[in-house]
């Protein structure tokens, strides 16, 4: 079992260092996929089966065909080094770094209790709770996404004007 | 065992900050995005599987659906500028400076 | 659940759905969706003012009559950029969904004031920013888009940390409601998450080093855009901090207090030397927006219901103040540098009159509300023990008197030059004018009687 772990969190890490440093865009697209799929099963891996399998299909079917199309739809091939590795590039490294290490120094100072409750990761049990409890958080996402759609349709419409 | 999930997700939190931070690619800061909010969806999970409590795993579904609008608008938005200036890099309009 | 205490939200909701439906079906016709949008805000805010005493709470909302005066101000700051932009888009035929995008944006802001729960905060956040996204880069103009583009990706990256630091609330305590999420048994955890979350929060209100992304967006974006955005979502912003700060995490407050005051002190100063800089009159109203946000802030610093009541009497005096100042920006198209007012007094005297009365008013000389606001928010940081926190943002008023009257200045002093906008008259600008003359009125009502208000609220507090 803890192979599979170190197995994905590899896998995903890969993806994410892949997306970071590749400049052709499909090909940091597929990374991206890498990643998402890696997650998807660690979260399968964590006793959160219904969240792995619609992580697997929203993101990396989802997402990723998304960026493919748009990707598809702009035409681009290579794009030029636009891997800012100047001074600035090594700012953001040392902030970034930085923020890893304190999150680093926080688990380690602040032991995060070991044992797990076993969780119910079926359907069922999730669909109650989001239906009872969550009822307020669920509406608003649904206009959430009613805003996300008609705006990305409207943003791309051809305008008549100038 | 769960802090491994946690030492995932803070360095995937930190390599997509580091990627926004340094890619001028609209499409590959949007990417590194997606990697930061899938980050904090890790914690979220492992939120859930250390307190037994359904709300991690559900707030990590509101994460996901957000995350897909975001691309989706983000994505309309990158378009829309493509199709004005034939260009995606983001470098004229680099945020961090005034 | 008594879910009829949502009446005005769902009255914004169905105003917004017909809307869409109007705008993908009829005709082009602007005067239809703007009037009904119009109606739709009135009778909201009408629902609003008949239940203001009807509170109650909806498991992760509360309704209090605090959040529904936070939910009057929102609903003024929309109704006049809704009339503002019936006459700034004449031209540009601007379709329904302009319409649709502001109340979404209003709805957002509406439960942002009423929630008590991280998930629901952070939803209704996220549901504001897409609207501002999607305001912004509407009319698809370059630099309109551009700003827009800048705009998500800050956005975007803040609600990243945002969402961050909740985890590590909800690792450590095991809830986000905002009044338990604090006894976690982690107390480095619980530090770390309030910091991540208050980088969220940076973003969408505005304090240093979040700042920088506001004065290409201001430039950029339609004026009715800018000044729905300078405004009520700066009071949303403020409304949940005033949840999380002053409710939630009143035990830490020792710990809380003087970071905010040093944000406060160094976001005035932020806004202040850089708009004195300026010549885009836009990019001066983006700085004082940053300058106002460090005020406001330092009602956080003191932390005292005082300095809170004072708080909501300055967004309320700011909301008129920026958004009056923007009407009439609106009448100079996307002309706003300084010299295009230059002697614009004698071409259209009107017009100057009232930009000046707001520039008198932001720069916070009484009788105007500005100084009304800026008043009772020092007399409560005094009262609380800060003499000299209050002096340092009176000296950064001073400062500010500067920038902001540079525009009457150059409105009555100079000469009229071949760069000074030619006003266009007629009934065009009705609507604009009646923005103008609401501003006007309440500036000066809220300036001479502020007790009126402050009477409302410290019932309330």
């Amino acid at each position: 079992m803890i192979y599979f772990f170190w197995l994905f969190a590899l896998l995903a890490l890969i993806g994410a260092l892949g997306v970071l440093l590749e400049t052709h865009p499909v090909r940091g697209a597929l990374y991206l996929l890498l990643a998402f799929l890696s997650i998807g099963f660690l979260y399968i891996l964590a006793g959160a089966p219904f969240l792995g399998f619609v992580q697997i299909i929203v993101y990396a079917g989802a997402v990723v065909v998304l960026f493919l199309v748009a990707i598809a739809v702009m035409s681009l091939r290579r794009i030029p080094d636009d891997r800012d590795l100047g001074p600035r590039g090594f700012l953001a490294l040392v902030f970034a770094g930085a923020f890893f290490l304190v999150m680093l120094a926080l688990l380690r100072h602040a032991p995060v209790p070991a044992a797990p409750t076993p969780t119910p990761g079926a359907p069922q049990p999730l669909a109650e709770a989001l239906f009872r409890q969550y009822l307020i958080p669920f509406e608003i996402v649904s206009v959430l996404l009613l805003v996300a759609i008609v705006g990305a349709i409207v943003l791309v419409r051809r305008r008549p004007g100038p | 065992m769960l802090t491994h999930y946690l030492v995932l997700a803070f360095l995937l939190f930190s390599i997509g900050a580091f990627g926004v931070l340094t890619r001028r690619n609209a499409i590959a800061i949007l990417m590194a995005i997606e990697l930061m909010l899938n980050a904090s969806n890790i914690a979220l999970v492992t939120f859930s599987r250390l307190h037994g409590n359904l709300g991690g795993q559900l707030f990590a579904f509101f994460t996901i659906t957000i995350t897909v609008a975001e691309v989706a608008v983000g994505l309309a938005i990158v378009v829309l500028i493509y199709r004005l200036r034939k260009t995606v890099n983001a470098d004229e309009m680099d945020f961090l400076k005034g | 659940m008594n879910l009829s205490l949502l009446t005005p939200e769902y009255v914004v909701l169905g105003t917004a759905v017909v809307l869409l439906f109007l705008a993908f079906l009829t005709p082009r016709r602007a005067v239809i969706f703007n009037t009904f949008t119009v109606l739709g805000v009135i009778l909201a805010m009408f629902l609003e003012m008949v239940s203001l005493g009807n509170t109650g709470s909806l498991g992760m909302l509360q309704v209090t009559p605090l959040a529904r005066i936070f939910d009057l101000m929102f609903m003024a700051a929309t109704l006049l950029v809704v009339l503002m932009a019936m006459d700034y888009f004449e031209a540009r035929e601007v379709g329904g969904e302009f319409y649709f995008f502001l109340l979404m944006a209003l709805l957002a802001m509406m439960v942002l004031a009423k929630s008590v729960h991280l998930v629901v905060a952070f939803l209704a956040l996220e549901l504001l920013s897409f609207s501002l996204f999607v305001l912004v880069a509407l009319l698809q103009e370059e630099n309109a888009v551009r700003a827009a583009l800048k705009f998500f990706f800050v956005g975007a990256y803040s609600s990243s940390f945002f969402l961050m630091g909740m985890a590590l609330l909800l690792i450590s305590s095991g809830s986000l409601y905002l009044n338990q999420f604090l006894f976690g048994h982690h107390l480095a955890l619980t530090v770390v998450g309030i910091a991540l979350l208050l980088v969220g929060f940076g973003f969408k209100l505005v304090y240093v080093p979040f700042h920088l992304w506001t004065p290409d967006v201001f430039r950029g974006a339609p004026t009715p855009v800018v000044a729905f955005i300078a405004t009520a979502p700066k009071a949303a912003g403020f409304a949940l901090l005033l949840q999380v700060l002053a409710r939630a995490l009143v035990p830490y407050a020792a710990q809380w207090m003087p970071i905010v005051v040093w944000l406060a002190g160094l976001t005035m100063l932020a806004g202040n030397l850089a708009a004195l800089r300026e010549t885009n009159v836009k990019r001066i109203l983006a700085f004082s927006t940053i300058a106002h946000a460090g005020y406001l802030l330092l009602a956080f610093g003191v932390n005292t219901t005082g300095a809170y009541q004072a708080l909501t009497l300055y967004l309320l005096a700011y909301i008129f103040m920026t958004v009056g100042a923007f009407a009439g920006l609106a009448y100079l198209g996307e002309r706003t540098r300084l010299d295009n007012l230059r002697g614009l007094a004698r071409r259209d005297p009107w017009l100057a009159l009232f930009l000046s009365l707001f520039f008198v008013a932001l720069a916070g000389i009484p009788p105007t509300a500005g100084f009304a606001a800026k008043f009772y928010l020092f007399a409560e940081v005094i009262r609380a023990g800060h003499p000299a926190l209050a002096l340092y943002a009176f000296l950064n008023g001073v400062v500010s008197a500067y920038y902001y009257l540079r525009v009457p200045a150059t409105l009555y002093m100079y000469e009229a030059s071949e760069e000074t906008v030619v006003p266009v008259s007629g009934r065009r600008y009705s609507l604009l004018g009646t923005v103008m003359w609401i501003a006007v009125v309440l500036v000066f009502y809220l300036g001479i009687y502020p007790t009126t208000f402050l009477e409302v609220v410290r019932q309330v507090f």
